[in-house]
């Protein structure tokens, strides 16, 4: 026994409290991606039994960037599995041709989609219709709060690159808003 | 240049910018009102997509699965000493302990654990039992107390005789922290109605000078939960910068903590009562238009004569504002604490004795004067104080209602040294945070509020403050 005995297995710890605070955030990014919550749920539990088998030292300070980075990968492991890339490459030729539209279409496309009475779904709508990478950035920013840096980690571009992404994204939101209130 | 083309603009307003580019680019726009303009609109647009997220179904993993995480995993940690804390992702930090942790660890842990090699991606199963022992205790390892979550399986195992018989609650209190025991699972009811959901854009939060402050006729904004654990510790890393004649950079400067950090001379809670509040109201000082309302709440002593007890087990103090009245308000210093929940609030620890302080700014609702006299009933009321605890031996629940009306409000000038002294470390903290942010705050205002709030200052801690006013004073002439 050593003079000092201190806190030991970190890896349970960070496990907790990894689950404590990312759990929700982790499952909707996923939901996100796979557009449905049971193989979204699957995703989030394989990433947090990863975490677990982690050397604690190597991810502690970089937890988040780590569990949304696995959590992606993982769900683009089973849409590719599954052979089901639907999603992501509808959206992939989807962005192609919406990066060049103009708000008003934009909105009226978000219109018909559904009626819906809440200006903040509505405002959710019009974020779900943007390019598949722009949507991507947004999520990561502004609802798991990732900072710049901790989104280029987890997509494997530079923070200059994502800078852009969120500036067009906000850009193109803020002049979509402008146009209902109009 | 146009400025709003420039992704440094955004990238300004979700605070990425790195401090060197923050100052180059404030240079660049001073002046610039259109520009100004374009900040305060864009922060608006933010934070509504944030909002706008937040209407998401809360989407989780299915308990069994967490179970599965969870489950009967068993890690032995051994300490000594407290460690301040394990783990904080918010600031990126490794601690496990006051000291690196590679030092003198012990494998005590993974070697005991048989999970930890029979780990399967299939079902992994985890749980927690830590055991503080004291190092001269491991042989006989007599004592012990298991703290737990309730319908969760961590649960940490304290074989240490001080801290069974509560002479070290403070080590207790450290594991309930760590394991987030006790999560508070009160239920949200409304005393002044229906708040309406919030279903318009922007109707959530009502803007003045570029700040936001929460609109309480909304769904979700009605209440305000106010941090119940306190420490010196804001107080003491001040101390240190005011030693070495410097000023904290203002990531250093947390003012709700701040102002926690000094005591407060409120009245105790009568005799079988477990909290009393004091609560004021008075104009505020930075301010004409606006109100402090000054929440003050004290625990009851029980140690003398009893034996050494937690005070209670599980406490979520909130204030409710009645819409009729107030048109927006805010928590001074936790305007970033965003994480309270209404019906999850861990980590929430009262001490005997202690005192809790919560200081808002507020905004009346058009055409409403806080001063003048109403008939007595609950819509004219401005707030109520809230009070939810369970009690750790019979574990059963209990509120504490305490509201405020006109005959609390008066001018700062009669409000008690309390409120004027809690009002002069806001407006000091809010200063050191950002000078732009309250135009009106000077420290020449805060000095004088602190030395008309000295009381009878039994420990030295507010002519200390009233110092160090002085010298931040001093420090920033010199600039």
């Amino acid at each position: 026994m050593s003079a000092s005995p201190r806190v030991i297995d970190p890896s349970a710890v960070l496990l907790r409290r990894a689950l404590t605070e990312f759990e929700v955030p982790l499952t909707r990014f996923a939901v996100s991606i796979l557009g449905d919550i049971g193989r979204s749920r699957d995703a989030v539990q394989d990433t947090f039994i990863k975490l677990y088998s982690q050397d604690p030292k190597t991810v502690e300070d970089k937890v988040k960037a780590w569990l949304f980075t696995v959590c992606r990968n993982r769900c683009y492991d089973i849409l590719r599995k599954e052979n089901r890339m639907t999603r992501l490459e509808d959206d992939g030729i989807h962005a192609l041709a919406s990066s060049t539209d103009d708000p008003a279409q934009l909105m009226a496309r978000t219109e018909d989609r559904e009626k819906l009475d809440s200006d903040l779904r509505k405002l959710l709508l019009m974020i779900e219709e943007l390019p598949a990478r722009q949507r991507e950035v947004m999520r990561l920013k502004f609802q798991a709060d990732l900072s710049y840096k901790e989104i280029g980690e987890a997509l494997g571009i530079t923070i200059s690159n994502v800078g852009f992404v969120v500036h067009s994204a906000f850009k193109k939101l803020r002049e979509a808003i402008n146009q209902t209130e109009e | 240049m146009n400025i709003e083309n420039d992704p440094r603009l955004t990238a300004y307003i979700l605070g990425e910018l790195d401090a060197d580019d923050v100052s180059l680019l404030e240079s660049q726009l001073s002046g610039n009102e259109g520009a100004q303009t374009a900040i305060r609109e864009a922060k608006e647009y933010a934070s509504m997509i944030r909002d706008a997220y937040k209407t998401e179904p809360v989407y989780r993993m299915t308990s069994q699965q967490k179970e599965d995480l969870l489950l009967d995993s068993d890690i032995v940690a051994v300490t000594e000493t407290l460690p301040d804390k394990v783990l904080s992702f918010s600031e990126g930090a490794k601690v496990f302990g006051k000291e690196k942790t590679e030092s003198k660890k012990i494998n005590i842990g993974k070697r005991s654990f048989p999970m930890a090699a029979s780990f399967s991606a299939a079902a992994l199963v985890i749980g927690v039992a830590v055991v503080l022992l004291k190092h001269d205790q491991i042989e006989s390892g007599s004592k012990s107390e298991t703290v737990h979550k309730p319908a969760d399986p961590f649960s940490i195992t304290v074989i240490d005789s001080d801290t069974v018989n509560g002479i070290n609650s403070g080590k207790l209190n450290w594991i309930r922290r760590q394991i987030a025991a006790d999560p508070v699972k009160f239920p949200v009811t409304y005393r002044y109605g229906q708040p309406k959901p919030l279903n318009e854009i922007s109707d959530g939060l009502v803007f003045l000078d570029g700040e936001s402050f929460r609109n309480p006729a909304m769904e979700g904004q009605r209440w305000s939960i106010f941090p119940s654990t306190v420490s010196s510790k804001s107080r003491d890393l001040l101390r240190k910068f005011m030693m070495a004649g410097d000023l904290p950079a203002e990531k250093n400067v947390h003012v709700g903590s701040l102002i926690n950090a000094f005591d407060y001379d409120y009245d105790y809670p009568d005799s079988g009562e477990r909290f009393a509040v004091n609560a004021e109201v008075a104009q505020c000082p930075w301010d004409s238009e606006r109100w402090l309302i000054h929440v003050g709440v004290r625990a009851a002593d029980v140690k003398k004569g009893e034996n050494n007890r937690q005070l209670v087990g599980e406490v979520r103090m909130a204030v409710e504002f009645n819409p009729e009245r107030v048109a927006g308000y805010r928590l001074i210093g936790e305007e970033n604490t965003d994480k309270f929940n209404e019906n999850n609030l861990p980590d929430q620890i009262v001490l005997e004795g202690q005192t809790v302080t919560a200081l808002y700014e507020i905004v009346p609702l058009n055409g409403v004067d806080f001063s003048a006299s109403a008939t007595r009933s609950a819509s004219s009321e401005l707030v109520s104080v809230r009070i939810d605890y369970t009690d750790p031996e019979k574990k059963d629940s209990h509120s504490l209602i305490s509201s405020v009306s006109h005959t609390s409000v008066g001018s700062l000038e009669k409000a008690s040294d309390d409120m004027r002294f809690a009002a002069s470390v806001a407006g000091y903290g809010l200063l050191l945070e950002d000078d732009k942010k309250t135009p009106f705050a000077t420290y020449d205002l805060v000095l004088e509020l602190a030395k008309d709030a000295l009381g009878e200052d039994k420990n030295g801690q507010r002519s200390e403050f009233i110092d160090w006013i002085e010298k931040t004073k001093n420090l920033i002439e010199k600039r």
